[in-house]
């Protein structure tokens, strides 16, 4: 099954660069098959459009990938801002681990 | 606007602090070493960095070394950088530095400050040594530079920063307008 997914990047937010390669290199680890759709968030208006609760956020099949998001603090859900992601060991990172981001992943490539 | 560029003085400001009590540069007269750190709640490089920011303070403070934070961003965007919020996390992670509020935002403009966390570190003189991240990872156990440790090192030697500028990593302050 080839995956969907969606990676929304907001390029004030200095970390999308990064992200979007250690996605590519889990998928290739994993032998993942999947399509990555980019997708600039821009402004205000795009963040609410889209749904955009942060960068760099990561959509599979349309579904965020963490089921539990860390709320990002702005006044509204969706915002231009850059995204929390809670570690196993409870820190805050602008970017998930590597670890989290196989095991999302791979539940979601065979679900 | 403009960055306050390595060897300017430092601006004055007074700011107050979620002790209550109101902060300037002549708080600080006696320290021989003043970082001021632009910094906030929400922001999840704050918080990556925010740990090792605490390490530094109790680590020199002895050392007449004084890291003060400052928040300059909108709290109607971000409620959560609001002053009790600010307060709430200063307790909440024993901040051992105090923790200022610009809502006026007038200290990050006139320092010309973007990003959350944004180390500005003055000499006993006042004048700018270092500007920029306090190290080169977010990720502690993959730091190899120790750009802000580095810094105060010199500046207590008497000795120039061996890096004085360098990219600040992390989140855009929320301006007002």
């Amino acid at each position: 099954m080839t995956l969907s997914l969606d990676y929304l990047w907001w390029a004030e937010c200095p970390s999308h660069e990064e992200g979007l390669a250690l996605l590519r290199a889990v998928l290739a680890a994993e032998g993942i098959d999947a399509v990555i759709r980019l997708v600039e968030v821009r402004d205000e208006a795009d963040a609410q459009r889209l749904q955009f609760i942060g960068s760099p956020t990561i959509l599979v099949n349309g579904q965020d990938i963490d089921p539990h998001p860390v709320a990002s603090g702005a006044a509204s859900i969706y915002a231009l801002t850059c995204r929390a992601y809670r570690r196993d060991d409870g820190r805050i990172a602008p970017l998930p681990t590597r670890e989290w981001l196989r095991s999302r992943l791979s539940a979601l490539s065979t679900s | 606007m403009s960055r306050l560029p390595i060897g300017a003085s430092a601006i004055p400001f007074e700011l107050p602090g979620i002790d209550g009590r109101h902060y300037s540069l002549e708080t600080f007269a006696d320290h021989q070493v003043l970082g001021l750190i632009f910094s906030c709640n929400h922001c999840p490089y704050v918080q990556a960095w925010e740990e090792r920011m605490i390490q530094v303070q109790h680590e020199y403070a002895e050392h007449g070394v004084a890291l003060v934070l400052i928040n300059a961003n909108d709290p109607q965007k971000y409620p959560v950088d609001s002053f009790e919020a600010m307060q709430q996390r200063a307790h909440m992670f024993k901040y051992p530095f105090p923790y200022l509020h610009d809502q006026p935002q007038t200290t990050a403009r006139a320092y010309g400050a973007e990003r959350t966390p944004e180390v500005f570190l003055f000499n006993q003189a006042r004048e700018l040594v270092y500007h920029g991240a306090v190290d080169d990872h977010r990720e502690p156990e993959h730091v190899q530079q120790h750009y802000l440790r580095n810094a105060i090192e010199a500046v207590l030697k008497h000795q120039p920063p061996p890096i004085s500028e360098t990219p600040a990593v992390g989140c855009t302050i929320k301006w007002s307008v």
